[in-house]
């Protein structure tokens, strides 16, 4: 994968199965995505992490061919992905984050169309949705109609209606938004083990935790453009300065918090709420110890300490972007 | 529609086949017990014969089956158009195998898929009445009237889904057609002898004057135009699918279809037969003023490849602004919109000159020899400048904006409308009443309509100065053009 505006980590490789080219893509006069290079490869998982119009939609949409780009191009194993394409955009799964779906038919009427839209063999059809919705749960829900599912029923039909015919590259939208959490941790799993058998993933998520967990590439998005990419181990630990976000809980609040904060050196973002402080501070144990031994020493009733794992959620907040651009 | 995908999911949005059989089972039995209804309160009043009743109620049933086939399959198309797009299901189906032409074919086929089921019962019920009531000749007349209507039906369907795809589902066009030919309107279609061909087949009063030579001759063209025009709708449907931002008529289909409407008007005017007219002044039944109803709405068709050749132009133009390495590879530019209008009127005057000269000579060629040169010169130059002035402006508009049409309107209103207006209204505001040897003023000539009516008709006026006007506006609307940036 290369970063857009800050290709820090990503080193091209070549026999890509995905590959975009300074894309851009524009709403009329509104510039919604501009300079998003990226290349993936087989077994490859990349999460999209942005704030709302960050243009992760967006570059999803236009990767699958759904949206008109101004400038670059996107291709799938080497074939360029446009209109009229249709064995390349059949290589394309995408879930969008609101499942289109046709209420009146049954979850696997449904089905059966999308695997009939694939030009599928009927055996292989009634094979996979099979599969699908044991695989998500669904299987006692193949007669109801759609419009009597839940929204994270619905999520999952999406879901199962992306993957049915088998792509070689799958965009997800959300994918887990409407999901129970047995759900997701099923999901997470499902995630995995696509990675691991070939495809080349994009998910798109606000639950970084998950992202954490099941991604191999991270892109974080603001404004229309990528301002870091890279494995997740390089965007955890992208932090420059070695700093992490320390909580600590006072057994019972007290006043000369601040004045005891105020004389430890290094401190940063402080915020201090009854018994519950939190702040940012060198990270690693012998600081760890430094620190909590200064606020023992300066008379605080320190009940917990915590040093937070730098993560997805650090990495981002690092990068400065808070709100909608 | 059973192998096709999205035929094949309509009809399971209907129910599927099983629930399909039942309402034809049950509209069928509705259907019978009215009959029979009608038949014994006929009976009750005068005696009447079986036959002479069947004789008689074949022609409402008949009309009972054409309405249902022609709006009710519109009306499926149209919700079935609307409903994949406001579930957002167009975007899963541009994502899947499935082809434009399959969609179109899909949408065809499969969401009138009640209302053709119902028509096969419709048929069934007319092919009884049509052999109770006339067992020697009737056999027969049911299944031909239904091959007959299959070919605007066809026309009228595959125009329904271009228009659908087009206003994601808000709009069809098949009942406005109906209706207006069925109120009796195609003595208004006979002032352009195009429309009133490739409408023939619809017309209730041209079957009543009885099967002629002309009249066979006109359904067989008239079938062959809406045919093409059918299959022209479909392909430019199948390009729609593919994506919103998809023009649906690219050049060559466009280029076709001008060229179809064009031998149509050509053929029109050689086949109509003048005659007595129920509408509007005798002088709209004349042969000049035919040409200049056909020549207008050929003008209007002949934009469509211009306008597409000015979007093809202002997105490239946009692109190699946008991408440096998209210009770096493409050198060539499209052709544009004034190369394109020069070939529109080329293919228009080309096909109209070569039908009256090879294919209905005996009959056109009497009046394009009595319009003379100078009028016929007249006539094209305020065509072409028509279309350089709109290119210009669709150029214009392109480069700021996705699409054209409010400019489309606002170009026709300004400078074919306008013209006129302000002619008739200083002809009111003079106080002068028009008298035999009348002329109008140059403001006339300013509207390409004025030039032709002019040009073609015998009503008097100054075209030269009116096309000096014309000139200057096409002038300034490729210097518009040429100062936007897109």
């Amino acid at each position: 994968m290369h970063g857009g505006l800050a290709p820090k980590y990503w080193t091209p490789m070549a026999a890509s199965l995905l590959t975009v080219r300074n894309l851009r893509v524009d709403y009329e006069r509104t510039t919604a995505l501009s300079g998003f290079n990226l290349t993936m490869e087989a077994g490859h998982l990349l999460g999209l992490i942005g704030p709302n119009g960050a243009g992760k939609t967006t570059a999803m949409r236009a990767i699958a061919g759904l949206l008109p780009i101004a400038a670059g191009e996107v291709r799938v194993m080497g074939e360029l992905v446009e209109p009229g394409n249709t064995a390349t955009l059949a290589q394309i799964g995408f879930a969008p984050d609101t499942p289109p779906t046709y209420e009146d038919i049954t979850v696997e009427t449904f089905l059966r169309f999308v695997g009939k839209a694939y030009a599928l063999k009927t055996s292989l059809i009634e094979e996979r949705i099979e599969y699908w919705l044991e695989r998500l749960w669904l299987t006692d829900k193949r007669k109801s109609k759609i419009k009597a599912l839940s929204r994270g029923m619905k999520q999952r039909l999406t879901v199962a209606r992306t993957l049915l015919p088998d792509p070689a590259l799958i965009l997800l939208d959300e994918p887990a938004a409407g999901l129970d959490p047995a759900g997701r941790v099923e999901f997470r799993a499902t995630l995995s083990s696509l990675r691991d058998s070939g495809k080349a993933l994009i998910v798109s998520s606000h639950i970084l935790a998950d992202l954490h967990e099941y991604c191999t590439h991270i892109a974080i998005m603001a404004s229309g453009a990528v301002r870091q990419m890279g494995t997740v181990a390089q965007v955890v630990g992208g932090s420059d300065d070695n700093r992490c976000y320390y909580d600590v809980r006072l057994s019972q609040a007290s006043e000369k918090a601040a004045a005891v904060l105020a004389g430890v050196g290094g401190l940063a973002s402080i915020k201090i709420d009854g018994r519950m402080i939190s702040f940012e501070y060198d990270h690693g144990d012998e600081a760890a110890g430094t620190l909590l031994k200064a606020l023992v020493d300066g008379g605080l009733p320190v009940a917990r300490f915590v040093a937070r794992d730098n993560g997805l959620e650090q990495a981002y907040l690092r990068t400065g972007i808070r709100q909608v651009d | 529609m059973f192998s096709n995908p999205i035929g094949w999911v309509q009809m399971q949005i209907l129910g599927g086949l099983r629930k399909q059989a039942i309402i034809v089972g049950v509209y069928s039995f509705f259907a019978v017990t009215v009959l029979i209804l009608f038949y014994r309160a006929s009976i009750d009043h005068r005696p009447l014969a079986l036959q002479q009743f069947a004789a008689n109620a074949m022609i409402p049933a008949t009309m009972v089956l054409l309405g249902i086939l022609f709006f009710g399959a519109s009306h499926a198309i149209k919700k079935a158009i609307q409903r994949d797009f406001t579930s957002n299901m167009i975007t899963s189906h541009r994502n899947t195998a499935i082809t434009g032409t399959s969609a179109a074919w899909g949408y065809l086929t499969g969401a009138p898929g009640q209302v053709y089921l119902l028509t096969a019962a419709n048929i069934a019920i007319c092919q009884a009445l049509a052999i109770l009531g006339s067992p020697t000749v009737s056999l027969a007349v049911p299944m031909a009237m239904m091959i007959v209507f299959a070919c605007p039906l066809l026309m009228l369907l595959t125009l329904d889904i271009l228009v659908g795809l087009s206003s994601r589902g808000a709009m069809v066009v098949t009942p406005f057609v109906v209706i207006f030919n069925f109120l009796g309107a195609l003595q208004l279609m006979d002032i352009c002898p195009g429309l009133a061909l490739l409408m023939t087949t619809m017309s209730g009063g041209h079957v009543m004057n009885g099967i002629t030579p002309d009249f066979i001759a006109q359904r067989f063209v008239a079938m062959l135009a809406q045919l093409t025009l059918a299959l022209t709708f479909f392909l430019a449907a199948a390009r729609k699918f593919q994506r919103d931002d998809v023009p649906a008529f690219n050049e060559t289909l466009a280029f076709c279809l001008l060229a179809l409407a064009t031998l149509i008007g050509a053929v029109g005017i050689g086949m109509y037969i003048d005659g007595p007219r129920h509408f509007g002044p005798p002088v709209l039944g004349s042969r000049p003023a035919q040409i200049v109803s056909t020549v207008i709405p050929l003008a209007l068709v002949a934009m469509l490849p211009v306008a597409h050749a000015a979007r093809r132009k202002t997105d490239w133009l946009r692109r190699r602004r946008k991408d440096a390495e998209f210009a770096a590879r493409t050198h060539k530019a499209p052709r544009g919109f004034f190369e394109t209008s020069f070939a529109a009127t080329a293919v228009v005057f080309g096909i109209l000159a070569a039908c009256s000269q090879w294919v209905i000579a005996d009959r056109t060629d009497i009046v394009w020899r009595d319009l003379g040169v100078p009028a016929i010169v007249w006539g094209i130059a305020a065509f072409l400048l028509a279309q350089v002035t709109a290119g210009g402006i669709f150029h214009t508009t392109y480069s700021a904006a996705p699409k054209a049409g409010w400019s489309f309107v606002l170009l026709i209103i300004v400078t074919w409308v306008m013209p006129l207006l302000a002619e008739f209204g200083w002809v009111q505001f003079s106080g002068e009443a028009p008298t035999e040897g009348w002329e109008f003023s140059f403001l006339f000539g300013c509207s390409p309509v004025g030039t032709w009516i002019l040009a073609f008709t015998e009503t008097k006026g100054p075209i030269a100065l009116g096309m000096g006007v014309q000139l200057l506006v096409a002038v300034c609307a490729c210097l518009l053009a040429r100062r936007s940036k897109p």
